[in-house]
């Protein structure tokens, strides 16, 4: 047979529907429970002092249980950033925004990893790294994953 | 080649809901207690060597999330998945990394979170491969449907046809359904315990798809389970009593499709389970093992149903075909019988589905190492052998345990 010499081709569309939920951990519980209450926790390890945020149940490099939460000051510095130009629609097709957002790597003072979020309130030209900003915690969210909102300038 | 050996084993909780902790967490605690009971720590491991379903989670990669809660910062690692093969897979694996010595210690984790999951979605990721097989041989998938979904549509063709020709009735399936949820009665880690329960019981429950009533069905389990495996020389070192894996042996059959070659591969009878035949053959004569019923002392089949206990019991050539029901009448499957089969209360009571095939390996080395507590079997263990069952139908596993390593 020549390749593409194949007649009998049919295009059957499956219809599913995935449900998943995710059990966040009880280390993410505290993390979003801090958060409601305008705190932002991180979690150190009690053999290297490493402090994740978000928090983590271990230390990689250790294999140790972290145990001692440390609240981290809202402030951070840009670590790294980019700026999107599209967004994936309802539809889950790409979309352009309207006006670019900017995308940060914020590090926390005390902590060792950092918070990856959008950063409003700027134009995304005086975006850089060493830029000092603040996290915006929105309470009143509806959705767990919202209640960090976005980060502004200091 | 190394002889291989299990110094540890570690057991999660297994319950329907793990709502307190993430995938990662959760296989944290099997993880650390394999640690713990081989007294060892990732700084140890050579290795790791990891595996669950494929996407029942909905996480693609979850061995890459979890790889740091599992002690494996800065170590080779590698997933392996062949459905509900899986687990005894990756202990094949980290028996083929040992035996080769390539690594001397390894730790073989296997995990499946179903509660956070979506599991008719992730045989539906099975079964849409199918679709393309059937429609090869022009068949309209709407018949998929009508042939019965998930895993007990494939399961009942291979009940009715060993009913026929096994000549058991529905009641042996419902005495295997009893005798292994009192055995998981017996077992902390194990999910579905009742203690009491009687066949009658299992035969007042709903007619599920025939011949399959709601009683001879697993449950799905969120669990783990985790084994520290290294080199026989190691392991004298390690611990007093090692449980040595003899032999690992798996055998891919032709392929099966789903709906059209019923629940076995392209043979007519779904219940000959050829595969298993040929794997538990090599599977012996590498172990050494010249006459399974007198040598081996404990058996693990994998059987989310009742009626593949028998089945599997025949396949592994622990008794003659067709006379597993009458061994099972006869009481030598019973934990304190003669060939205890299932003392853990086996996959019908337990189904962490990317672990169960590990953890028929699991139960074996704790039998030989003597450390299955309440569940122990009222025996010497001298030799054990684990199955698994899966694939896309048509892979089977067989390992064999001992208390001495290979002559």
């Amino acid at each position: 047979m020549e390749p593409g010499g194949l007649k009998n081709v049919d295009t059957v569309e499956i219809p599913a529907v995935p449900v998943f939920s995710w059990s966040v951990g009880n280390f993410m519980e505290k993390f979003f429970d801090g958060l409601k209450d305008g705190k932002l926790m991180g979690i150190k390890c009690p053999k290297c002092g490493r402090v994740y945020l978000p928090p983590r149940m271990i230390c990689e490099r250790c294999f140790t249980e972290n145990e001692e939460w440390v609240e981290l000051p809202l402030e951070g510095t840009v670590e790294s950033f980019t700026i999107a130009h599209v967004k994936v629609g309802d539809d889950g097709e790409l979309e352009d925004l309207e006006t670019p957002e900017t995308i940060g790597m914020v590090k926390h003072k005390g902590a060792d990893t950092c918070i990856v979020a959008r950063i409003e309130g700027l134009d995304p030209a005086d975006a850089g790294v060493g830029m000092r900003v603040t996290v915006v915690i929105d309470k009143s969210a509806e959705n767990i994953l919202d209640v960090l909102s976005h980060y502004v300038p200091c | 080649m190394q002889d291989v050996a299990v110094i540890g084993v570690g057991l999660s909780k297994h319950v329907s809901k793990r709502r307190d902790v993430n995938i990662a967490e959760l296989v944290y605690e099997a993880v650390s207690a394999a640690y713990d009971d081989a007294g060892v720590s990732p700084r140890d491991m050579d290795a790791v060597i990891t595996g669950n379903m494929p996407a029942f989670e909905g996480v693609n990669m979850p061995e890459l999330w979890g790889a740091g809660h599992w002690g494996a910062y800065g170590k080779p690692l590698l997933r392996i998945t062949t459905g509900g093969t899986t687990g005894g897979s990756v202990v094949h694996g980290a028996f083929y990394a040992v035996a080769s010595g390539m690594f001397d210690t390894v730790i073989a984790i296997s995990f499946e979170k179903q509660s956070d999951g979506d599991t008719t979605m992730g045989l539906n990721s099975v079964g849409i491969a199918d679709f393309a097989a059937i429609l090869h041989f022009g068949t309209d998938p709407e018949f998929l449907v009508s042939a019965g979904g998930g895993a007990i549509g494939i399961v009942a063709y291979q009940a009715t046809s060993y009913m026929k020709s096994s000549g058991c009735t529905t009641h042996h399936y419902d005495k295997v359904a009893a005798m292994c949820r009192s055995n998981a009665a017996r077992n902390p880690y194990a999910h579905l315990k009742q203690p009491d329960i009687t066949p009658e019981d299992v035969a007042k429950t709903d007619m599920m798809e025939y011949p399959l009533r709601f009683g001879h069905c697993c449950p799905a389990t969120d669990g783990a389970c985790a084994m520290i495996i290294t080199s026989a020389d190691k392991a004298k070192k390690m611990t007093g009593r090692p449980a040595y894996i003899k032999s690992c042996a798996s055998c891919s059959d032709e392929a099966a499709i789903i709906g059209i070659f019923g629940g076995g591969p392209a043979h007519l009878d779904p219940c000959s389970q050829e595969g298993c035949k040929k794997a538990a053959e090599k599977a012996y004569k590498l172990a050494g093992i010249k006459e399974p019923r007198k040598e081996i002392d404990v058996a693990e089949p994998y059987a989310p149903f009742a009626n593949q206990l028998l089945m599997f019991y025949e396949r592994l050539f622990l008794c003659d075909e067709g006379e597993a029901p009458a061994v099972l009448d006869s009481g030598s499957m019973e934990i304190d019988g003669e060939l205890p089969v299932c003392p853990s209360g086996g996959v019908i009571s337990t189904n962490a589905i990317g672990a169960s095939a590990m953890e028929r390996i699991a139960e074996c080395a704790l039998q030989i190492m003597g450390k299955a507590g309440e569940h122990q079997v009222n025996k010497d263990v001298h030799n054990a052998v684990a199955h698994g069952w899966g694939g896309a139908l048509n892979l089977n596993v067989v390992a064999v345990l001992g208390d001495t390593p290979r002559r």
